[in-house]
């Protein structure tokens, strides 16, 4: 369950450096002055309201610093003047976190749901899978704890300690798909929960 | 037959062994030095004076035992005060272990302010996760109708903050933005038409649909417990049930994720709820880090209630009324300690978010008012009318969706989840299109309800004919224009609508919480009576009732934004039935102490209104929906009943499975263990006197034994379990199994004869898991809390079957 999810997060924050590289943003301000003039000023009523934005620093963002220079016959006290800020780069780089996360889960959950059974037919895997019914703490906790390897005899090539590898990943995967299909047959199956 | 002759030695030895010890602990007692725990029934009976002594050090060597003991199996109640001792005995022995150096110091010292640091964690957690999800969900929401061309990540606000041209002051209107690109605009070509509009239509519900079915299966294939509010859940894991996996990793992530799907997909939910179960979530995870709290459940669920707080700070930016939420809803052992630390998480949550910044309003929540009109006190009566109000559509709300709930547990319903949630997000995105109100995202609609009209709006609620010669023209209420009639209209049609979806979309496997549908109906009553009073004092400013509000002709001052306001607390309260906290977090979110009254009368009002109609607020309803095994605090027992009649075992059952303390063997006892399910036995002195000497748990002695089996030498079938201090050196055959490490003690008695109340209450107060009963010092049986709570279940005519995993 933690090796699938650090490839998950791994991936996500990988594709997300890519992209930042590749997407120059357009300008976009951090810091806007916003002056907003409703219709009363108007006595005709044809221009419904002035909506004024720069981007100058704020102790220059009132009535008379932005709207004058541009419509000078616009009372003052109809006018409302706010500097904003924001931070364009944290938004960027949260959207695009998160696509890569969606993303990811949904390769992974396409994957679980087409390839793996798959593979899963094939005869190939013939190692034996005991699960260790013995300890059956909280799937957290055995992190912490170092996971039981099954002993490899004469792991001493390379090869041999991939394999373990894979193997230990392996392992949690089954673990962590078991204690998923624990939770699914509790919530869909016999509606004991989260109803 | 090996049984008959032990047995037979126990007897002649334990009378002689029993005298001395009773003789012993009278003097102890008079000396008043050992009744450490009171009410210790159980020093009369059995337990040497030695034995007492040497209790106080059991879990000191706690670490040479098997990994897994002192703790719990999946769905088990725990036991608070075990875990409570457990951990002053750690503690002590930190203490204890400090003079022997430098680093043995530096150990004790980090023991000591692990916990600010484990909260600290959180609350940065929290707050991080909650502006991941806040930017996320306000982009993706904005995704169903258009893109930001040049710069896909911005929604339609942040698209179009820097104005129609960059960089210029400009005198166009603001509801044109040329860098946002509708649907309708990339495809059609047109910004207005029917082709256009309808193009608008058929993306608008293809999102929701993917977002919705993306969420459902995601949801599905990777955390089932992800769906939900969660705070049913998390109020049953605080009061001490076990849940495993329900904070987990996994869980963490699909709820933020599946969260800001589901909010984009435009159902009629909120993201607040679900907050308190990531902040939780975060909290389990980093309490891993700390020993301390990680492997005691008990102190776990101390940083538990510190990041309830955190969650809900982050979801409303009102630190204080988190502390309160987690005070007063959620929490079930709140100490004062955990006071302060829940303070302390929900201020750097809520410090972490604002410096995320995530609406760009410098403001934590998207619907934070700054206005400070005057009310006065003849309002009172329509703001507890909206109180009033808001009880009854919390009762009618809990009521209806306890009924589809339920319909949805017990039928074939249940078996098509994911296209259940694709059904209900067709019918939402079909029908909330045409109405601007409902298509909308519901915060967006919140604010815009509970906004004062300023010279910033152009909506329809705002269209007045303003007197253009007063100084200030925004603080006066004005004859409405003919749009607010239509905004009206809309805005009824939205009530309707989302009154009934609501309940249908509750319950359905996605991340979902409340607050925020509740809040927004309960809004939307607001400001129509808010709109219909300002008109009546407008129109008749020298009637008695508007002789207050209106200083002259046209100056009177009604604000349809608090009446807002005060409808969201109103129906929030009826839902939920929260009182202190509810009002904090709104006072907290309008950013003013002027409106504390008007919130207390609609919050204390719709309390009332709820309670009379019905006694239980949603999460207690659906807390006994799903039969958690959850001991509420706030029902009184009233029932005469006493400890006999709801002991274990009954009349015909067959008589208590115990153990004894010196004389079973391994095998008899692993085949006491195959046969029963108790999760705990009683040691007895022996099998004939029912003496007690204390408890053992299942789990503990499970793994004791199989321990021992693998790891010490000589323990064979026929190895002797010793629970008592000494084991006698001379005897022949196998090497004996000392279990005392693994014993409890001091576990709590009661006589038969206790009323019900009484033990309910200690159940309530201590945090048992349960209760040994005894008569005439012998030991008779036992309570569990799930017994207890058969019996309240029974008791009310309910069925006491439906308890979770019995």
């Amino acid at each position: 369950m933690k090796m699938s999810l650090n490839f998950v997060l791994f991936c996500a924050i990988f594709l997300l450096l890519c992209l930042l590289d590749i997407s120059q943003a357009a300008s976009f301000e951090d810091t806007r002055c916003k002056c907003v003039c409703d219709k009363t000023w108007d006595a005709s009523g044809k221009k419904t309201r002035a909506v004024f934005t720069n981007t100058t620093r704020s102790e220059y963002c009132d009535c008379e610093h932005v709207v004058h220079p541009i419509s000078p016959l616009i009372p003052c006290s109809r006018c409302l003047c706010k500097t904003e800020t924001r931070n364009t780069t944290t938004i960027k780089v949260v959207v695009i976190f998160i696509i890569c996360v969606v993303l990811m889960l949904f390769v992974y959950m396409l994957f679980l749901l087409c390839l793996d059974p798959i593979i899963q037919r094939r005869p190939a895997n013939s190692y034996q899978q005991h699960t260790n019914e013995e300890v059956n703490l909280e799937d957290l906790s055995s992190d912490r704890s170092a996971p039981s390897t099954t002993p490899v005899l004469g792991a001493t090539s390379d090869a041999a300690r991939q394999r373990s590898l894979i193997n230990i990943v392996q392992k949690e995967q089954k673990k962590w798909k078991g204690t998923v299909m624990e939770q699914r047959k509790n919530i869909y199956d016999r509606h004991s929960m989260l109803n | 037959m090996g049984e008959k002759v032990a047995s037979d030695q126990e007897f002649r030895l334990s009378p002689s062994v029993a005298t001395v010890d009773q003789v012993i602990v009278q003097e102890e007692e008079d000396a008043s030095s050992v009744s450490r725990n009171g009410k210790d029934t159980r020093l009369t009976l059995s337990a040497s004076v030695r034995d007492l002594v040497g209790s106080s050090n059991i879990m000191d060597t706690l670490d040479d035992l098997p990994p897994g003991i002192g703790q719990y199996d999946d769905f088990h109640t725990i036991d608070w005060l075990r875990d409570i001792a457990r951990d002053r005995m750690r503690h002590r022995h930190i203490v204890k272990k400090r003079q022997e150096g430098c680093w043995e110091q530096l150990k004790g010292a980090h023991d000591a302010w692990s916990g600010w640091v484990c909260v600290l964690l959180v609350g940065v957690a929290a707050g991080t996760c909650a502006g991941i999800i806040d930017i996320g969900a306000t982009w993706m929401s904005d995704l169903k109708e258009g893109v930001c061309l040049e710069a896909f990540w911005f929604n339609k606000e942040q698209c179009c903050w820097s104005g129609p041209s960059l960089n210029s002051t400009s005198l166009l209107a603001d509801g044109e933005c040329s860098q946002w690109y509708s649907w309708g605009k990339i495809l059609g070509g047109s910004l207005a038409g029917p082709g256009s509009y309808i193009i608008g239509y058929l993306f608008y519900v293809m999102w929701a649909l993917v977002f919705g079915l993306l969420a459902a299966m995601l949801v599905r294939m990777f955390a089932p417990y992800a769906c939900g509010s969660g705070i049913p859940e998390i109020k049953t894991i605080l009061s001490g049930f076990i849940i495993r996996g329900y904070l987990g990793k996994w869980t963490l992530l699909i709820k933020s994720v599946g969260m800001m799907l589901a909010v984009s997909a435009g159902l009629s939910l909120g993201k607040e709820g679900p907050f308190v179960h990531v902040a939780c979530c975060c909290g389990n995870i980093f309490s891993y880090l700390f020993p301390k709290y990680g492997r005691n459940e008990a102190k776990k669920r101390e940083i538990m209630s510190a990041a309830s707080a955190a969650g809900v700070s982050v979801a409303f930016g009102a630190p204080i009324g988190g502390v309160l939420f987690s005070l007063e809803e959620v929490s079930y052992y709140f100490p004062l300690k955990t006071l302060w630390r829940s303070f302390f998480c929900a201020l750097i949550a809520a410090f972490v978010l604002r410096s995320i910044n995530p609406f760009g309003n410098d403001h934590l929540v998207m619907f934070y008012i700054d206005y400070n009109e005057p009310w006065s006190l003849l309002e009172l009566l329509p703001f507890i009318v909206l109180g009033a109000l808001g009880g009854l559509f919390g009762k009618f709300f809990i009521k209806f969706n306890i009924m589809w709930c339920r319909y949805r547990k017990f039928s074939k319903l249940g078996n098509y989840p994911i296209f259940e949630v694709l059904v209900i997000t067709f019918i939402t995105a079909l029908l909330s299109f045409p109405n601007p109100y409902t298509r909308m995202n519901t915060s967006e609609l919140i604010r815009l309800l509970v906004s004062r009209c300023g010279p910033e709006d152009d909506t329809e609620l705002c269209d007045y004919y303003r007197n253009p010669n007063i100084t200030d023209p925004y603080k006066y209420s004005a004859v409405a224009g003919e749009a607010v009639n239509s905004a009206l209209w809309k805005l009824s049609l939205a009530l309707i609508f989302k009154m009934i979806i609501t309940i249908f979309t509750f319950g359905i496997k996605i991340p979902a919480g409340l607050f925020i549908p509740s809040m927004a109906v309960g809004a939307i009553v607001g400001r129509i009576m808010g709109v219909g009073i300002e008109q009546l004092a407008v129109t008749y400013p020298d009637s008695f009732f508007f002789a207050n509000v209106c200083e002259s002709q046209d100056k009177c001052i009604i604000t349809p934004g608090l009446y807002a306001m005060v409808g969201a607390a109103a129906a929030l309260g009826g839902v939920t039935r929260m009182t202190v906290s509810l009002v904090v977090i709104m006072f907290e979110l309008t950013g003013g102490l002027e409106y504390i009254v008007p919130m207390m009368a609609a919050a204390m009002t719709s309390k009332w209104v709820g309670d009379a109609l019905g006694r239980e607020g949603i999460y207690d309803a659906h807390i006994a929906l799903n039969g958690y095994p959850y001991l509420d605090s706030k029902e009184e027992f009233t029932h005469t009943t006493i400890a006999a009649d709801v002991m274990r075992p009954r009349r015909n059952d067959p008589p208590l499975a115990v153990l004894t303390q010196d004389s079973m063997t391994v095998e008899e006892t692993e085949s006491l263990l195959r046969n029963t399910e108790h999760n705990g036995f009683p040691v007895v002195v022996s099998r004939e006197s029912q003496y007690l000497v204390g408890f053992v748990l299942r789990r503990d002695l499970n793994l004791a034994i199989a321990n021992a089996r693998k790891t010490s030498e000589g323990v064979v079938s026929n190895s002797v379990i010793y629970f008592t201090g000494h084991v006698p050196t001379n005897s022949i055959g196998p090497a004996p199994l000392k279990l005392r490490k693994i014993l409890d003690m001091a576990p709590v008695t009661i006589t038969d004869q206790t009323p019900m109340e009484t033990v309910v209450e200690m159940f309530r107060k201590l945090g048992l898991r349960q209760t040994l009963v005894t008569h005439n010092g012998r030991l008779l049986g036992i309570i569990t809390k799930k017994d207890v709570l058969r019996h309240i279940a029974q008791l009310q005519n309910q069925d006491p079957e439906s308890i979770l995993f019995n």
